[in-house]
């Protein structure tokens, strides 16, 4: 297999297999054929992703060079976020802000196994938790009024399970 | 992690020994010493390259960044915000740097309840993202108890698809917004028959599906039925009670429906609803009248909705045999007849019936004459026609997925 | 950078964004660096802070694309009006590959702007189709909206000119004039291309600018060919060259045109050239039949076959042809094999036409449907109309003229090919029931006389029949059939019965056939009275015995005049062996003890019936067995006296007297008789058909009973419309069936 290079925004450099960069589907549209000369050398700018987070991004993605496709996003089936793979779970323990960094990479280069694996993260980050946890796990200021925060609540209660 | 996993990556690395040790540390790997081979010979197949910096100087960086992590590891557990530093540390990437769609896309993997009642207090942005449409193209309020407001406020939130399956309503309902409901199930709810209409009443477009089994409906539910909901495709009126004259309703049938039920209704005046059967009707129930469908409605029906499908007309007492020859020589498309308890029937020529696949004949003896081989004599019990949930599908309504 | 949103100064991006996209947009040299930069670039706009820039990068690109498209539009109209219009095309051609290539890439360059933005933005088919929203507020993928801004700033502009010039360079294609292929097909098939993102419609453009005005230019240029065709040819050159026309057409098609348009084009031009002329045309079918032009008629299906109302004419035309040498054929025959001319002509007729059916119209159905009214016409034709047909019968006896033993020197293998032939002609047989009354009675004097051929073929011919009629059909054949291999099987244990009983028959060879009463058509009632003779009592009455200690309660009647004996006569200088009847037998065996008789004697010793007695008198004498006293032609009186002859001489030692042969007035009847039983038995038939049907139905319709019996019996015959009304009202009088109460035209079953 070819190897191409992959230039992080620090500027280091990659080497990796065309496939396994391929898992991103922005970078396969990158390096579709242009009509024009090729410098098959020169290394494809990631401007806006950084070494660190590259670096993590090819982990996984060579981990997962031969899993099957991920199936389309089907509007009729809710996701689940308790099929979490042992090694995408081992993978992720990692501080938040690796982690957001990592969902946007994984939307920016279009790698739809890593956005649901990094998502589902998330989404486990909140389950269980009052609004009030939520908002100090992630940092997030209440910018309700207790009144407002009422409304929505009494608005939203239809939904209680029971 | 198992450390043996660590050479399988094959990605090469242009960088010291020092930043691999760094490196897989940070990966939460063990160093193996004995790879330093690989890494010599990694070296020596990169080195020719000369975009990359030094490998100190990366070190450092790397060092910088886990030292951060530290910081926040101790934020987190202490679960304190200091927004100073969260200023200072403009790099450090916060959930609140992601787009809606992403924070959606979250939200997607959460159970519904989560969302509403949790993350929708969260913050106004969070309750923005979490009343998005498309969330909320489902609901499923089977067996709730809730106020009008509430549901109203679910309705609102841009539904298409709405299980309120034996939900119980005990004030009255006050829309503020047009809704986009296209499945409704009402089936065996506790609503008044204001509301009812009220919901009806405050639909966008047209229903294309709709239960009312076991229902209150008075004159203004048909009337909103036949008129405003023009492009139902299925309509279950199953053992509704009709109140305030609907009894004597005279109007035409959407000409769009294709599976009807409208068995057992206590007071109908059948003979008039058979004249404004549709012809588009595929599969029909009229069972259950027991001694008002007579053989000259039959005449009637079999003349206008000549594509029928299916029908069940068990316990209508005062069907002939003469209604049995209608129906064989009109509907040519029939593969579905059910006769349980039509003990006026005498008939036993049913080969004579071309298209016919499934006889149910529940509470008649089969007598010896029918000969059984051309179809199958079903001893179903349960009609499926129009019904939303049917046997133990519990997860469909009609063809909705609503888990 | 990084991927965060952040707060982003649109111009500076775009300005780097735009001068990467005019590149693209015309396919020149883009740096791998560039082009890889700029979907951060893209990116970084879509997640700018506070307010995604997507919208504004959307209408700047829009914006771009719409001017850039106006530009070319400029420059190709500038080009043509200074070079003239010839090169529209090829320049128009030029452009749309490039950017159709450029917005391509550019599409891939705006891929998250696609993704994250417009895709989610998309309606689902659903929403469309619950007619919630507008289309046109839509967005489009880049790709889409480069193609929609084509479209409308390129396309619409120069539509005109580009069909004119379009339907032209065609026009000399037609004329054999040289055309730039590519580019006509490259800018024609442009119309479906700059549509083919739209899931519905997506053919709309291309049908409305160029397929429509296409197809009425190529109307009326054939419709011009077709009058110029006709006025300078006859029809045979005209349709060679309509076809070769139409071929052209097709080919030209492949050549420039959007699938979805090749079967209009050859609608289109077999109106003008074939269905418009159809009157034409049709009138010409009927000498190409009668002279039989093959090449003519091949040709001729081939035009029609397409046409809505074009084959029937020429179908009918065949049909006629065929129904009138089948007729032809098979009337008027005269003399002794008029069974086998009739067959063997039909067979032929029926073989001519097939092959020709096969060779010239493909084999198709209307054709052989034609063929097949064709031969049921000729073979159900009555002479006399008031006549039952005699086909049937004709079939019957070409049967029994293959099956019987005769010296024509047929091997099986060539008799068993005739018989399968004669299925061919069976099966248009409307009376199958009156041919079935032939061959029974036919195979009936087969088995019992022994003449049959074989019993093989015998055999496989009455499977052919249950093959093609069914088991009802052959019952009583198989029944004739296994009686015989009974007697087999019953004259053994008679014979051992005699043996272990110690009985002794006489020295006569006793041999019996016993057949069951109702499979077997033999007229009982012209049985005469016998006096069975002394040395055959012992025979009859130990066989008598026998059978009724085997089958307890049957009762056996003998047929005397069918059976055979065989005489040794020892009076003479030879002696002599002769087959002869019964009848025969018994009158010679009173002459045993006395040399002459009177009539009046020998009817009171044999108690045969007078007719039945002159018939065998009469053959005894006409075989100089007996001398008679009586002149030619005299009345036979009970004085009349017959007398041995001591003298005879035959060259053979062994021969047969045959009953008188049938007159030509008896074969006649005979065959009346055979069709009064038919008649008889499709009364019955009707009735049980009848019954049948009313206990299914209980009440039913007159008009869909008739059609119900008709279609019952149509296997074995076709009834008549008053053979029916008869049966229904003898079933009526019988109470099996009443009108319904106040109804005119409706019975009901009464159980």
């Amino acid at each position: 297999m070819p190897n191409i290079k992959l230039k992080s925004s620090d500027n280091e450099i990659f080497e990796v297999d065309v496939e396994i960069a391929k898992a991103s589907v922005t970078i396969k549209t990158m390096l579709e054929d242009l009509g024009m000369d090729e410098d098959d050398d020169e290394a494809v700018p990631l401007p806006n992703v950084n070494s660190t987070i590259l670096k993590k991004v090819i982990q996984w993605a060579t981990y997962h060079k031969d899993d099957p496709p991920p199936p389309e996003d089907d509007e009729n089936k809710e996701k689940r976020a308790d099929d979490i793979s042992s090694w995408d779970a081992d993978f992720l323990k990692v501080d938040q802000g690796t982690l957001f960094e990592l969902i946007l990479a994984a939307n920016y280069l279009d790698i739809k196994g890593l956005l649901d694996v990094t998502c589902k993260t998330v989404a486990n980050m909140v389950k269980g938790k009052t609004p009030e946890e939520i908002r100090k796990t992630f940092n997030i200021k209440n910018d309700f009024t207790p009144a407002e925060e009422e409304q929505v609540r009494k608005e939203n209660e239809w939904c209680e399970e029971k | 992690m198992d450390s043996s996993t660590a050479p399988r990556a094959t990605v090469k690395w242009d960088i010291s020994l020092e930043k691999a040790k760094a490196l897989l540390k940070e990966l939460g790997v063990g160093f193996l010493p004995l790879n330093e081979n690989v890494f010599t010979l990694t070296q020596n197949s990169t080195g020719t390259q000369s975009t990359c910096l030094t490998p100190t100087l990366n070190a450092i960086s790397l060092a910088e960044s886990s030292n951060k992590r530290v910081k926040s590891n101790i934020r987190l557990s202490d679960g304190e915000i200091n927004a100073d530093e969260q200023n200072i540390d403009d790099e450090r990437c916060s959930i609140d740097k992601l787009s809606d769609e992403l924070l959606l896309r979250i939200f997607k993997c959460l159970p519904k309840s989560v969302v509403a009642t949790k993350c929708a207090l969260v913050s106004k942005r969070w309750n923005c993202i979490a009343s998005d449409a498309s969330f909320w193209k489902k609901i499923d309020l089977t067996r709730k108890q809730l106020n009008g407001k509430q549901l109203c406020a679910a309705l609102q939130l841009g539904v298409l698809y709405a299980r309120l399956t034996a939900i119980e309503i005990n004030d009255s309902l006050t829309f503020t917004k047009t809704l986009c409901l296209q499945y409704l199930d009402l089936t065996m709810a506790v609503i008044s028959v204001n509301s009812l209409n009220a919901i009806l009443n405050a639909c966008e477009t047209s229903l294309k599906k709709l239960s009312l089994e076991g229902n209150n409906i008075d004159e203004l539910t048909l009337d909103l039925l036949c008129e405003k909901h023009h492009k139902l495709e299925i309509l279950n009126l199953a053992l509704c009670r009709l109140q305030n004259g609907a009894g004597s309703f005279q109007s035409k049938l959407p000409s769009s429906l294709k599976e009807l039920d409208m068995s057992w209704i206590a007071n109908l005046n059948l003979s008039a609803i058979v004249k404004y059967l549709p012809a588009s009707l595929l599969r029909l129930n009229l069972s259950g009248y027991r001694s008002n469908f007579t053989d000259y409605d039959m005449d009637y029906l079999t003349i206008k909705c000549c594509n029928i499908e299916e029908l069940n007309i068990s316990d209508c007492n005062f069907l002939t045999s003469k209604s049995m020859l209608f129906i064989r020589d009109r509907l040519h498309k029939l593969e579905c007849l059910n006769i349980s308890r039509c003990h006026s029937i005498v008939f036993h020529d049913f080969m004579s019936f071309k298209s016919l696949k499934t006889l149910v004949i529940n509470g008649i003896s089969p007598s010896n004459t029918i000969e059984t081989s051309k179809f199958q004599i079903s001893k179903q019990i349960f009609s499926t026609i129009a019904r939303p949930t049917v046997g133990n599908k519990r997860y469909l309504m009609w063809d909705v997925i609503m888990d | 950078m990084s991927l965060k949103p952040e707060n982003v100064d649109f111009n500076e991006i775009w300005s780097r964004l735009r001068s990467t996209i005019d590149s693209v947009i015309v396919l020149s040299k883009v740096e791998r660096k560039e082009w890889s930069e700029r979907f951060s670039d893209v990116y970084k706009l879509c997640v700018a802070f506070p307010e995604p820039l997507c919208d504004r990068l959307y209408a700047e690109t829009k914006a771009f694309l719409n001017e850039h498209v106006i530009v070319l539009n400029k420059a190709i109209t500038a080009q043509d009006s200074a070079t003239g219009e010839d090169n529209l095309l090829v320049d128009y051609h030029k452009q749309w590959l490039v950017y159709r290539d450029g917005v391509n890439y550019l599409n891939k360059l705006y891929w998250y702007l696609n993704q994250q933005h417009i895709k989610k933005q998309k309606f689902s088919d659903a929403d469309l189709s619950y007619g919630c929203v507008e289309v046109s507020e839509q967005k489009l993928e880049i790709w889409e909206l480069g193609l929609h801004i084509w479209r409308k700033n390129m396309i619409e502009p120069l539509r005109d000119n580009l069909i004119r010039l379009l339907l032209a360079a065609i026009e000399n294609d037609r004329l054999g004039k040289s055309t730039n292929e590519t580019v006509v097909q490259g800018v024609i098939l442009s119309f479906v291309n700059v549509e083919e993102y739209k899931k519905k419609g997506s053919l709309d453009l291309y049908q409305e600018i160029f397929e429509k005005p296409f197809l009425e230019a190529t109307g009326e240029y054939y419709r011009k060919e077709a009058e110029m065709l006709l006025q300078n040819s006859d029809c045979s050159e005209y349709m060679e060259r309509v076809l070769s026309r139409l071929s052209a057409e097709n080919v030209r098609s492949r050549k420039y045109l959007h699938p979805s348009s090749f079967p209009k084009v050859t609608s289109e031009c077999e109106t003008r050239m074939i269905a418009e002329h159809l009157q034409f045309l049709h009138s010409e079918c009927k000498p190409m039949v009668l002279n039989n032009r093959r090449k003519d008629l091949q040709n001729m299906y081939k035009l029609l076959k397409p046409v809505e109302g074009g084959l029937p004419v020429l179908v009918k035309e065949v049909q006629d042809h065929i129904t009138r040498i089948g007729l032809q054929a098979v009337c008027n025959l005269e003399g002794d094999g008029v069974p086998q001319a009739f067959v063997e002509n039909i067979l032929k007729v029926h073989k001519d036409n097939s092959n020709l059916i096969r060779e010239v119209f493909s084999n198709d159905q209307l054709f052989i449907g034609a063929l097949d009214k064709a031969c049921a016409t000729v073979i159900n034709h009555r002479t006399v109309s008031k006549q039952p047909c005699k086909s049937p019968e004709l079939l019957a006896r070409y049967c029994d003229s293959l099956l019987k033993k005769s010296t024509k020197g047929m091997n099986e293998s060539e008799i068993e090919e005739r018989l399968s032939q004669s299925i061919t002609v069976f099966k248009y047989i409307d009376d199958k029931d009156v041919f079935q009354k032939f061959y029974a009675k036919m195979l009936a004097k087969r088995l019992i006389h022994t003449q049959s051929v074989s019993m093989d073929l015998e055999e496989s011919m009455i499977n052919k029949l249950k093959q093609a009629c069914g088991h009802e059909f052959t019952s009583k054949l198989h029944r004739m059939f296994t009686d015989i291999k009974v007697s087999e099987d019953l004259n053994n244990s008679f014979n051992a019965y005699c043996k272990d009983m110690k009985v002794e028959l006489g020295g006569i060879n006793f041999n019996i056939f016993v057949l069951q009463a109702g499979a077997w058509p033999l007229a009982q009632g012209a049985i005469s009275s016998f006096a069975i003779p002394q040395p055959l009592e012992k025979c009859v009455t130990n066989f008598e015995t026998f059978y009724n200690s085997k089958f307890n309660g049957r009762k056996l009647t003998f047929i005397h005049h069918l059976s055979m004996s065989e005489v040794k006569l020892c009076y003479c200088k030879r002696t002599y062996i002769v087959t002869m009847g019964t009848f025969h037998m018994a009158i010679l065996l009173l002459f045993e003890s006395v040399n002459s008789l009177t009539y009046k004697e020998i009817e009171e010793n044999t108690k045969i019936a007078d007719d039945q007695l002159i018939k065998h008198l009469n053959s005894l004498v006409e075989s100089k067995l007996l001398l008679t006293s009586l002149a030619e032609s005299a009345q036979v009186t009970p004085e009349t006296n017959y007398s041995l002859n001591l003298n005879f001489v035959n060259k053979r030692s062994k021969f047969k007297i045959t009953t008188v042969v049938q007159k030509e007035v008896q074969q006649q009847q005979e065959v009346e008789q055979t069709h009064a039983s038919v008649d008889e038995d499709r009364k019955l038939y009707l009735q049980a058909a009848i019954v049948r049907i009313m206990k299914a139905r209980k009440v039913i319709k007159h008009n869909s009973l008739m059609q119900q019996v008709i279609h019952q019996a149509k296997n074995r015959f076709t009834p008549s419309v008053t053979m029916i009304k008869k049966c229904i009202e003898a079933l009526m009088e019988k109470q099996y069936l009443e009108r319904t109460p106040n109804t005119t035209d409706e019975y009901s079953y009464v159980a």
